[in-house]
């Protein structure tokens, strides 16, 4: 069955929108915040890292809004906001959800 | 700095196989180079090695244009080297111990899912691959009942270049079968040894470079001439047979006469039967619309490819319209000259030119409830070409 794009997000997903949540960044400053923001938990690989900002950028989660020669920063739209937002609820019922058993 | 030339065994859908083959290239002292061009790769002879080759799917950004930089970045800030781009990948080496470039299963899986499509967009190839030859020889007109006018060596080449294009397509269905079996459903293909596909792939090379040699001794052969001495199949003129059908000879018949001036090949040809340049079209139809009863047209055209077998239809038109020498020559020295002969309502007209013999046959509907004479058809058709 083929994949639904963003029906959910992976944890790289996520973390990627919340660091773009927090202010417009680069591809690298993205690494940075994650291995901060999780010390290092969560692996972002830079190829998982800019398939993620393309499929994002396309389906305009993401715009790109600066380019200084290889560098590309980013910043999230209100659809970006709205996934990451809504995310954040569903990982909430999730919890709680667990926390009633 | 040492090269060598390498073929490709794998397509470039097979990413795993590729990686492989990459790293147990550079594992012998091989780096890849530069991108492979035509199946062939080119590797810089060097220290051996331990490395990790990946590819990671070309964006949509990328997938046509130049690589994106600022993935590249990206990537290097990793420890990973551009190398160049196969198909819709882009192609990195790492250090062997280096970390994956993939990190989650959803971008692990576009990767995948890239080179599932690639590989049925392969199909296409396939398609080509095999309808190439037979598409060629459709081109213009058939050239395979037509071999013996080709030389002896054009004629090998078309048919290694149809072995070629056999082989290459059984291989490359069946390498997509045993692949699409085994990754489509989550697994490792096969893969034949190294060597087995290299050799399929320089039979592709080599059906590639017939190609190109065979289309352009198709498309030079358009215009050869060739000598009558090289000549061995069925001349390409109109025989007697066509314009008279095994009926008594038209001089027999007293049906012959000769007529000077008027038609010039170049106005009324309309058919060609060798896919040659014909000049205008002669457009008798407008008589009839116009109600003067010219019910059907059936105008051939006929080129012999030389002088010589120009003068070979002369000997036949000698014998079948018995013309002495000086008549034939007359006849060939001479393009104003034709024949004609009658028909039940309408005419065909021999013409002979230097090296060209041309039958035209103009007549009215039997069933018309007026049936133009022979003379009457003649003066249209004179009309007609001015």
């Amino acid at each position: 069955m083929p994949k639904k794009p963003f029906e959910y997000l992976t944890e790289q997903m996520f973390y990627i929108l919340m660091a773009l949540n927090d202010g417009k960044k680069c591809g690298i400053e993205i690494v940075e915040y994650i291995n901060a923001k999780t010390r290092g938990r969560v692996r972002l690989g830079p190829a998982t890292l800019y398939t993620l900002l393309s499929k994002f950028e396309a389906s305009s989660m993401i715009n790109e809004v600066e380019t200084d020669g290889r560098k590309r920063t980013y910043e999230i739209t209100e659809s970006g906001t709205e996934l990451y937002l809504n995310e954040i609820e569903r990982l909430r019922v999730c919890v709680r959800d667990a926390d009633t058993v | 700095m040492k090269k060598v030339l390498k073929l490709v065994p794998y397509p470039s859908y097979d990413i795993a196989g590729l990686s492989r083959w990459l790293e147990q290239n550079a594992e012998n002292g091989s780096f890849l180079a530069a991108k492979p061009r035509f199946g062939i790769a080119s590797f810089r002879r060097d220290q051996p090695e331990r490395v990790k080759y990946r590819f990671v799917p070309a964006t949509e950004k990328d997938y046509f244009g130049e690589h994106d930089e600022s993935a590249a970045e990206i990537m290097k800030e990793f420890g990973w080297k551009y190398i160049c781009k196969i198909g819709a990948f882009h192609l990195y080496v790492n250090k062997a111990d280096a970390e994956e470039p993939f990190s989650d299963a959803y971008s692990a899986s576009e990767a995948v899912d890239k080179a599932k499509r690639e590989a049925v967009s392969s199909l296409y190839r396939i398609l080509f691959i095999i309808l190439y030859p037979i598409i060629i020889n459709l081109t213009s007109s058939s050239i395979i009942p037509q071999f013996m006018i080709f030389p002896l060596w054009a004629t090998v080449l078309y048919v290694l270049l149809i072995i070629c294009a056999t082989i290459a397509t059984i291989n490359e269905i069946v390498y997509f079968f045993r692949y699409k079996k085994a990754v489509f459903e989550g697994g490792e293909p096969k893969r034949v040894r190294a060597a087995y596909s290299q050799f399929l792939t320089f039979l592709l090379l080599i059906l590639f470079v017939f190609s190109i040699v065979y289309t352009a001794v198709f498309l030079s052969s358009l215009d050869r001439k060739i000598p009558l001495d090289e000549f061995k199949g069925d001349l390409p003129f109109a025989t007697l047979d066509d314009i008279f059908d095994g009926e008594t000879l038209p001089v027999e018949q007293g049906l012959i006469e000769r007529i000077t001036g008027k038609p010039s090949p170049d106005n009324y040809v309309t058919e060609n039967d060798y896919g040659y340049p014909a000049g205008r079209e002669l457009d008798l139809h407008q008589h009839v619309e116009s109600g003067e009863n010219v019910f059907g047209l059936n105008v051939r055209y006929y080129e012999t490819r030389t002088d010589a077998a120009a003068r070979s239809v002369a000997k036949n038109l000698r014998k079948y319209f018995m013309l002495d020498a000086k008549e034939e020559s007359d006849l060939f020295a001479d393009a104003e000259k034709c024949m004609i002969r009658e028909e039940d309502g309408g005419i065909s007209i021999l013409l002979a030119r230097k090296n060209k013999v041309i039958y035209v046959s103009v007549y009215s509907d039997d069933m018309s409830p007026f049936p133009m004479t022979a003379e009457e058809t003649a003066e249209l058709y004179y009309k007609s070409i001015g």
